[in-house]
Order: C-alpha cells, then sequence, then structure tokens
C-alpha cells in the first residue's frame, strides 16, 4: 500500500525530481502509517493481496468483457421500441464469505447493464432488472465463481 | 504512425459517444425511475470507458495518460455506489413497487 501511495502522488505530481521523490517517501509513509492503524493491520496483511494481483488483474478483463456484452443486449432492448420489458425484482443468496467479495459482486452486478444491486443485507442480495431475461442465472454467474476463487 | 494512432482514437470516441447518445434515447424511452437508472448509469460505465481509452491512445504514454487512466478506475469504483443508493432509496420509500415491476417473494422487506 505504501508503494501505492507513492506512485499516486508521483503521478499526481507528473514529474519526477528530487523534491517530489523525498516528498512522496514522507507523505505516503505517513499516510499509510494512518491507515495501517486506522484498520487495524499490518504490512503482511496486504501481502497477501499481493500475491493475488494477477487473479485480480484478471478478473477485471473478465469483467470489461462481461459491461461489453450486457452493453449490446441492453442497447438492443432501448432501440427496439416494440419490445415491452418487464422489470422484476429477484432475490438471491450468494455463497460468498468475506465482505471484500460481497462487495465487489454487488459492484460487478451494479456495473453490467440490466440489473442493478438495489440492496444486500449480509449475503442476501436485492437485485434490479430491467427484463426478464437478465434475471436468469444471477446467483451462479461467472462473478460469483471467480470471486469464491479469488476469496480462497 | 501518426495516423494509426489518430483513427485508432477516434473509431473508440466516436462510439463512446454513440452509447451516450443511445443512453439519451433511453432516459426518454422508459417512463420509471428504475428503468431510466438503467440506461442513464449503466451507458455511462461502458461510454466513459471508451472515450478516455480513446484519449489515451491520443495522447502516448505520459503522466496525463496515467491519470486519464485513474479517472476510469475512480468512475468504476464510484458509479455503482451512487446507482445503488438511488435504486435502495427507491424501493424502500415508493409504496406501489409492485405496480412499476414484479417483486418475487422475499424475506427482505
Amino acid at each position: 500500500m505504501p508503494v501505492l501511495y507513492f506512485l499516486f502522488f508521483i503521478v499526481l505530481c507528473g514529474k519526477i525530481t528530487v523534491e517530489t521523490v523525498l516528498f512522496g517517501i514522507g507523505i505516503s509513509a505517513v499516510v499509510s502509517a494512518f491507515i495501517y492503524k486506522l484498520k487495524g493491520k499490518t504490512f503482511k496483511d496486504e501481502l497477501i493481496i499481493w500475491k493475488k494481483i494477477w487473479k485480480i488483474i484478471a478478473y477485471m478483463f473478465i469483467l470489461v468483457n462481461e459491461v461489453f456484452l450486457a452493453n449490446i443486449d441492453m442497447i438492443e432492448v432501448v432501440l427496439q421500441s416494440k419490445i415491452e420489458v418487464k422489470p422484476v425484482l429477484v432475490f438471491f443468496k450468494a455463497p460468498l464469505k468475506t465482505t471484500k467479495g460481497r462487495v465487489a459482486l454487488a459492484n460487478s452486478i451494479t456495473l453490467t447493464p440490466g440489473t442493478i444491486t438495489a440492496s444486500m443485507v449480509g449475503d442476501y442480495y436485492a437485485v434490479h432488472c430491467i427484463d426478464v431475461g437478465f434475471s436468469e442465472g444471477l446467483d451462479s454467474s461467472i462473478f460469483v465463481e471467480k470471486i469464491t476463487e479469488l476469496e480462497e | 504512425m501518426e495516423i494509426i494512432r489518430l483513427i485508432i482514437a477516434t473509431i473508440l470516441i466516436l462510439s463512446g459517444v454513440f452509447i451516450l447518445g443511445i443512453a439519451t434515447v433511453g432516459l426518454y424511452r422508459f417512463k420509471y425511475v428504475l428503468n431510466r437508472i438503467h440506461v442513464a448509469a449503466k451507458c455511462d460505465t461502458l461510454a466513459t470507458l471508451l472515450i478516455l481509452a480513446g484519449l489515451i491512445v491520443m495522447e502516448g504514454l505520459t503522466f496525463t495518460s496515467i491519470k486519464l487512466f485513474l479517472l476510469i478506475v475512480f468512475m468504476w469504483l464510484t458509479g455503482p455506489v451512487a446507482v445503488h443508493l438511488i435504486g435502495q432509496t427507491e424501493i424502500l420509500t415508493n409504496p406501489d413497487l409492485e405496480k412499476e415491476c414484479e417483486v418475487e417473494k422475499n424475506d427482505m422487506y
């Protein structure tokens, strides 16, 4: 995390000089010390995330791909005025254990067009779908599969 | 080389604008807030990605393009949260929800 803060600072500065590097190291150290104290975590806890970084990047690509495909469906729904949409509010349980995984799933569902996570209590999701077709297989989607893999 | 880059950037930006245009059409096609949210907020995720990707291609690998990439990341992280809050408010406060959309049997509300 300190490394990430440092890179973020450098990017925002827009140039690499002795000043920005020194200030960046100082500021990122202070900020990360504050965050560690706030969340009660150590540097070792974060190494677990860094080990999964390739899986996370792969997940991002899957997400972008899904957003693309769902957007094309959505454009079809919008442009064909003959189709009468049947909005539906569905509820389902996802077999995820960590809060991070649950939030990631909720955000992924909201990012894919046609479905919005309206509410989430524990592992119980309320999802609004613009058409019945979008609601099929929500609880066994590719996102659930991949996030369960990431949680391990 | 420069011309190829320009063509790719133009295609990306134009397709982004096209999707935003469709989102606007969709806003007028649907009448209920939860249906409108779908097109208003969702097509944006792909449209911003395409437009900013086009700008990144045009810019090349500089600090500006990294900042544009960060814009995509933050848009994708924060967009769903805003949509989720609007949707939740509508569902919790609308007593005639079942007139507008089919509600499955549940033990949540």
